[in-house]
């Protein structure tokens, strides 16, 4: 049996059962349909599935978090000049970085070819925050003020040393496209309580600083099927793709074609009995009822004053970071399952002192106004925000390093990622680096297991989504993925066919064993 | 960035004899990056990875991935069975990585015959002409005469100045950094760095110190295909390398033309991008360090190295070529330097006397400008002591610079020449499949990792232990596998073709998991009819059009799809095929089946992707620079069928995705079937679909004339297939009516509406009963009943 077919199969048999007997109409879906806002029926912890039209079974237990929240700083953001400080490592400013550090691992042919690797503190002041003096770069200070609220992960480490596989990676599960992302795995696995709102957003910013394209896969379903796939909220006319009816058809008239062409579909299910007919009339209301619920969503004319002095002097702009901010909260409180925030620009190779502070100053006060935002309004134990790119930057200055000017290359080995709400730990840290912010010492959080923390949050136990979008595994969680792929066929049978294969591939990067939980053989 | 040639067979046939061009273009199936910073040969592998399973899975149906780290789990497959499949790709000669500035070779070229054609007719033309010349000259004979007496009889006056001049300075400044210029967008050059001038050969000169050059702006904009020439007086301080002048720009690949010395030698480069797509020559002769000298080059816009000629002091000099495939454009915005390139490669010594012409100048003219004047010498030696060259100089002389008639038949001959070589070069070339020249050797890659080869293991190309054994003369190569794949003995390939055309028909195959024939594949439904299919398949040489027209014209295939309580509730899955097929439209069949049903439809065949309809600004969103823009073609082109549309990997076409069109990043062989809301707003807002429907409403309208009940009738006939019930049509003609009579009382709705799309609005019929239609057509081009096959 072909998994994805059979779930198919099952979501349409039940939607069948759930459905056949009702009216047409509006009316119909009401029963459907969670209601809006922050009362979201999310159903009962233990059996949630009826009412999210995710997999059988899963949640597998109740989980800490109901949504996610994804600020995804595009680019590769330096976490030296952000949060990874080591005060020593002013004292080596200028110097060589010694060749132990590197230990051969490999760089990118951007940079592998200079003579020299001078290494750069950062020239940004550091200070203190929060109860346990976390410490947090003059580039951040609205984040500085929510230290306490969050968990800062300074040992995130990727195989993937350029953008399109990092992004890819992190996204997907695999450096090389053609993957279901993230998003679109939490859609399939978890489903969402609100039919009228996709159940993966994602919204894209650009902030001043050097850009990298972007690909509509690391939104992507994949081979996952195409309802799955993230949504792309727009600033234009157009805020969702084909939202606004044609020209000369009002709502009304709208409203009339969908009743008839209903009523002719209910004649051809008389006639052929095929379920599926049945699932189109459902679809098409829900259409109908987008086309309201999402302008409603993005008209901020309820907002009070004061939360849009919260988040900025972007708030109300289209298009910006700060705007989007918002409309992921409002997501979040119509119930919304996962939002992922795209914002553009941290690709610092040459000039970082100057474009790293614009870039920092277009997501610092949004970002901490989120997380302040969900917490007064109670929505923050539940929803999870994740902040973070695909990988950090290097120590060593690409280009030359000038007295107030230098750059850095992408840097896999160790970057600093933040999470807040959704059951993660507040004012905590986790992982540790060297002086150079360049190897880990302590606790590294590979990619994998950094999804499947994130999957963990939201009840996903079993790992037969996270295997999906993790290659590399560590014992965090205590399992080992090969193992349990052996005792659970039901789990086999779920991944194998998605992916080819979906065991965990160690990708040890050269010279270097210690980071990736398999090693080699 | 990924891209990827979108082709989908693997299996190349570049190793048979008599290959001809398209099937190379065939074979291409290149995942490339362009990314700075990577690393080429992880991707060199993992497009090899990506080969293999490619090719297991669509030809064999299984699925090899898993050993590319371990052995098989499930399947039969060990690790070595990987390796040696993987062994065949691996031989593969495109690098994994290209750059920005076009294709990646192995590329192949592709001509249009009918220019090829052309090039053959112009040659024989340029033969006539030719001889015409020839002729010509024949005929001047005496004029020419006449004019070597009166100019041997006066003395001086045949000095004078080429013609053609595009660009002149002169550099007699000696002080400031405004340098006087002939032939620029700009009044004045600007000197760049340390002020030093000198004197020179005609008055002063400029004196170049390896920091100093000076920018003439925009100047000496050649194309290759046209002829040019240029030079100046120089001294050169000691030996000195690099550029005299120069329009290139050294980071785009040198792109431009100079003249260079290094090491005593005079070169010229004309290159679209160094070293591959470029010209070279060294002189021969030598300049002499500190001293002056007249460097001229010419070029007669061939883009060959044959069509240049160096003159040192009014010589010609011999040459060697370095480099000689120039086939690409040579145009750059860089200034026009002298003392150095856009960059780099400064020059040492002093620099004069500076002259660019749009023509290739005649040795008699450079000697004119080099100070050697050959021909009043001539001129000056009684008539009985010319030698034969002294008089085919003093008439070639005559000719080049005297004649007309002459001048303009040389003229239309460089002409031809440059139509010839526009007609003879390929439209386009394309990425292929190839193998690299010596075979690369292939080792089992530890966990599969691209630079862990495990040098104990090494395997030989080879097919899996399990299937059947290649043909003992099969050779190690691609050509070997596809032999072995299409044998007919293979107990896959047939078996998983047939069933995949068994599934675009019946919605599933025979064996559900078209994928797998594995292990954790499903068991046939229908093992029987499989077997027979396969083999009638094979028997009848593999012919894909009879077997489609075999199954379609079956008794299974023929049924209807009603349903049946009594037989669903044996077998609810239609696996016994009680029923007719019943399934959505896959996503190119919904958007031209919208098009051929309201006769939009352009069918025609082949060429070039096009770009209909699409939301503004998705490109541009995800785009590297931020200005990317997606251009929406115009007429026929937003008509064609969909397999022509555009496919832009990092954002492809959004009304397509939505229906579960796979992005074409890697291959699938199952789509999904969804049934979306995002799938509704297509339908029903899309400018595609309301188009259609406004065309299909005049069509009916037309083709009944006016009578709305024919009107819906024939509308919904030819977008389902059958005509409609009477409950269904009572609904519809209720629709007209409702609609009908508020467009009427709004006609700006009705005008409003009519609008959407680019082909032209009915005039012939009234707007409001137009209007009202379209919705209809609307709705009718919504219907499950439409949407869903049959």
């Amino acid at each position: 049996m072909h998994p994805i077919i059979e779930a198919q199969q099952q979501l349409t048999r039940r939607q069948l059962l759930r459905r056949s007997s009702a009216p047409v109409g509006a009316a119909a879906l009401a029963s459907l349909l969670a209601k809006d806002g922050l009362g979201a029926n999310i159903g009962s912890p233990l059996n949630p599935v009826a009412d999210r039209q995710g997999l059988a079974g899963l949640p597998h237990f109740a989980p800490k978090a109901k949504r996610v929240i994804y600020l995804f700083m595009s680019g590769g953001p330096s976490h030296i000049d952000t949060f990874d400080y080591h005060p020593e490592i002013r004292d080596f400013h200028g110097q060589e970085l010694p060749d132990s550090v590197r230990n051969g691992q490999r760089i990118t042919t951007m940079t592998s070819g200079q003579k020299s690797f001078p290494i750069v503190a950062p020239m940004f002041k550091f200070e203190r925050y929060g109860n346990h003096g976390t410490w947090v770069s003059e580039l951040l200070p609205h984040t500085a003020k929510i230290v306490d609220d969050i968990t800062i992960v300074k040992s995130v480490n990727t195989e993937a040393i350029n953008h399109d596989p990092a992004i890819t990676f992190i996204n997907t599960g695999a450096q090389q496209p053609g993957k279901a992302s993230l998003g679109s795995w939490i859609s399939y696995g978890l489903g969402s309580p609100n039919e009228n709102l996709p159940s993966y957003i994602v919204m894209i910013s650009r902030g001043p600083g050097q850009k990298q394209a972007l690909y509509s896969r690391l939104w992507g379903s994949g081979f996952l099927p195409s309802k799955h796939q993230g949504v792309a909220l727009r600033s234009g006319a157009d805020p969702v793709l084909y939202l606004n009816d044609p020209d000369g058809i009002d709502r009304p008239m709208r409203r009339r074609m969908l009743d008839r062409i209903a009523s002719i579909n209910e004649a051809h299910f008389d006639e052929f009995g095929d379920p599926e007919t049945k699932t189109r009339i459902a679809q098409y209301e829900m259409a109908y009822r987008m086309q309201s619920s999402v302008p409603e969503l993005i008209d901020l004319s309820d907002e009070s004053e004061e939360t849009l002095a919260m988040y900025g002097p972007d708030a109300q702009k289209p298009g910006t970071f700060a705007r989007n901010c918002i409309i992921a909260r409002r997501l979040a409180e119509r119930g919304v399952p996962f939002m992922q925030l795209f914002q553009r620009g941290w690709d610092q190779h040459g000039s970082l002192p100057k474009l790293l502070r614009g870039q920092c100053e277009s997501i610092d006060q949004p970002a901490a106004a989120l997380v302040r935002d969900l917490k007064r309004r109670g929505m923050l134990d539940e929803t999870l925000v994740i902040w973070g790119g695909e990988f950090g930057r290097t120590i060593y200055s690409q280009g030359k390093l000038s007295e107030d000017d230098h750059g850095r290359d992408h840097h896999g080995r160790c970057f600093t990622m933040w999470m807040a709400g959704g059951g993660i730990k507040r004012g905590f840290e986790f992982g540790k680096t060297d002086i150079h912010s360049y190897n880990i010492l302590e606790n590294p959080v590979p990619i994998g297991d950094f999804n499947a923390t994130i999957l963990h949050q939201l009840g996903d136990r079993s790992q037969s989504l996270d295997l999906q979008i993790s290659r590399s595994r560590s014992e965090a969680y205590g399992r080992r993925t090969s193992s349990r792929r052996q005792r659970d066929p039901g789990l086999r049978e779920r991944t194998i066919h998605f992916s080819g294969c979906s065991c965990d591939r160690s990708t040890t990067l050269v010279g270097d064993d210690i980071h990736t939980s398999r090693g080699r053989k | 960035m990924n891209s990827r040639c979108n082709r989908s067979p693997v299996i190349s046939i570049r190793m048979r004899r008599s290959i001809t061009r398209s099937r190379q273009v065939s074979c291409g199936n290149n995942a490339t990056t362009d990314e700075g910073g990577a690393i080429a040969e992880e991707y060199r592998v993992e497009y090899a990875v990506d080969r293999v399973a490619t090719v297991s899975s669509v030809w064999m149906g299984v699925s090899m991935e898993c050993a590319q780290c371990h052995n098989h789990k499930y399947d039969p497959f060990s690790q070595e069975d990987y390796y040696s499949l993987f062994a065949y790709f691996n031989q593969a000669a495109d690098p994994g990585m290209q750059t920005r500035n076009g294709n990646q070779s192995p590329i192949v070229d592709l001509y249009d015959q009918e220019k090829l054609q052309l090039a053959e007719d112009l040659k024989l033309k340029v033969e006539r002409l030719k001889e015409e010349r020839e002729k010509h000259v024949a005929s001047q004979q005496e004029a020419m005469l006449t004019w070597v007496a009166e100019a041997s009889k006066q003395s001086d006056g045949v000095n004078v100045m080429p013609a053609g001049q595009t660009f002149y300075a002169s550099l007699d400044e000696l002080e400031g950094r405004s340098v006087a210029c002939a032939g620029s967008d700009k009044e004045s050059g600007e000197l760049k760095g340390p002020v030093l001038w000198s004197e020179g050969r005609n008055q002063n000169a400029f004196q170049c110190n390896a920091q100093n050059y000076i920018d003439f702006g925009q100047a000496a904009d050649f194309e290759r295909d046209q002829a040019f020439s240029y030079g100046c007086w120089i001294k050169p301080e000691g030996n000195p390398s690099g550029a005299v002048l120069a329009k290139m720009n050294d980071s785009n690949a040198h792109r431009g033309f100079d003249l260079f010395v290094t090491g005593g030698t005079v070169a010229v480069h004309i290159i679209h991008s160094w070293p591959g797509n470029a010209i070279k020559v060294n002189s021969t002769d030598k300049i002499v360090p500190d001293q002056w000298q007249h460097l001229f080059v010419t070029y007669d816009g061939s883009s060959k190295a044959a069509g240049i000629k160096i003159y040192i002091n009014g010589k010609e000099t011999a040459w060697t070529i370095e480099q000689d495939g120039l086939t690409e454009s040579i145009r750059s915005k860089s200034p026009l330097h002298i003392g150095r390139r856009d960059q780099g490669a400064p020059y040492r010594g002093l620099v004069d006397d500076v002259r660019i012409f749009n023509r290739v100048l005649a040795a008699s003219e450079i000697a004119v400008l080099g100070g050697e004047d050959l021909i009043s010498p001539l001129l000056a030696k009684p008539e009985t002591d010319r030698t034969d060259s002294d008089r085919k100089q003093l008439s070639d002389h005559y000719f080049a610079t005297r004649d007309e008639a002459y001048r303009a038949m040389t003229d239309q001959l460089a002409d031809l020449g440059r139509q010839i070589e526009a007609a003879s070069k390929p439209y386009v070339n394309v990425m292929i499949m190839s193998d690299a020249g010596s075979m690369r050797p292939t080792f089992v890659l530890e966990r599969g990792n691209y630079d862990a080869a495990n040098k104990d293991k090494p395997v030989q190309p080879g097919v899996p232990a399990v299937l059947p054994a290649l043909p003992s003369d099969a050779p190690a190569n691609r050509l070997g596998l596809a032999q072995w794949i299409a044998s007919g003995d293979h107990p896959l390939t047939a078996r998983v073709a047939v069933n995949r055309y068994w599934a675009l028909l019946f919605g599933e195959g025979i064996v559900r998991t078209l994928s797998d024939f594995g292990a954790q594949g499903e068991w046939p439904s229908h093992p029987e009819l499989l077997d027979w299919l396969a083999a009638d398949f094979v028997e009848n040489n593999w012919n894909i059009k009879r077997t489609i027209k075999q199954i379609v014209m079956s008794a299974t295939y023929r049924q209807s799809s009603r349903h049946d309580a009594d037989k669903a509730s044996v077998d609810p899955r239609n696996r016994l095929l009680w029923r007719g097929p019943r399934f959505r439209l896959q996503a190119e069949f919904i958007r031209d089946n919208a098009l051929a049903v309201s006769g939009l439809l352009v069918p025609t065949i082949g060429g070039p992707g096009v770009k209909p309809y699409q939301p503004p600004g998705l490109w541009n969103e995800v785009s590297l620079s931020g200005d990317v823009k997606f251009v929406q073609d115009k007429g026929r082109d937003l008509y064609r069928r969909s397999m022509y549309t555009y496919w832009k990997r990092s954002a492809p076409a959004p009304a397509m995705t939505a229906f579960d069109c796979p992005t074409r990043e890697k291959s699938v062989m199952q789509r999904s079937r969804t049934n979306t809301p995002l799938q509704a707003l297509v339908t029903m807002n899309d400018t595609q679909f309301m188009e259609a429907a406004r065309v299909l409403a005049t069509r009916s309208l037309r083709a009944t004339g006016g009578d709305v009940d024919k009107s819906i009738r024939h509308a919904y006939r030819l977008s389902t297939a059958v005509h409609p019930s009477d409950k269904v049509q009572r609904i519809l003609k209720s629709a007209f009516d409702e609609e009908h009579e508020i467009f009427q009382a709004e006609t700006p709705r009705a005008e409003a509406l009519l609008k959407v799309g680019d082909s032209e609005v009915a005039t012939d019929l009234n707007s409001v009963d137009l209007a009202a239609m379209t919705i209809v057509a609307s709705m009718i081009l919504n219907l499950d009943e439409t949407l869903t096959l049959p």
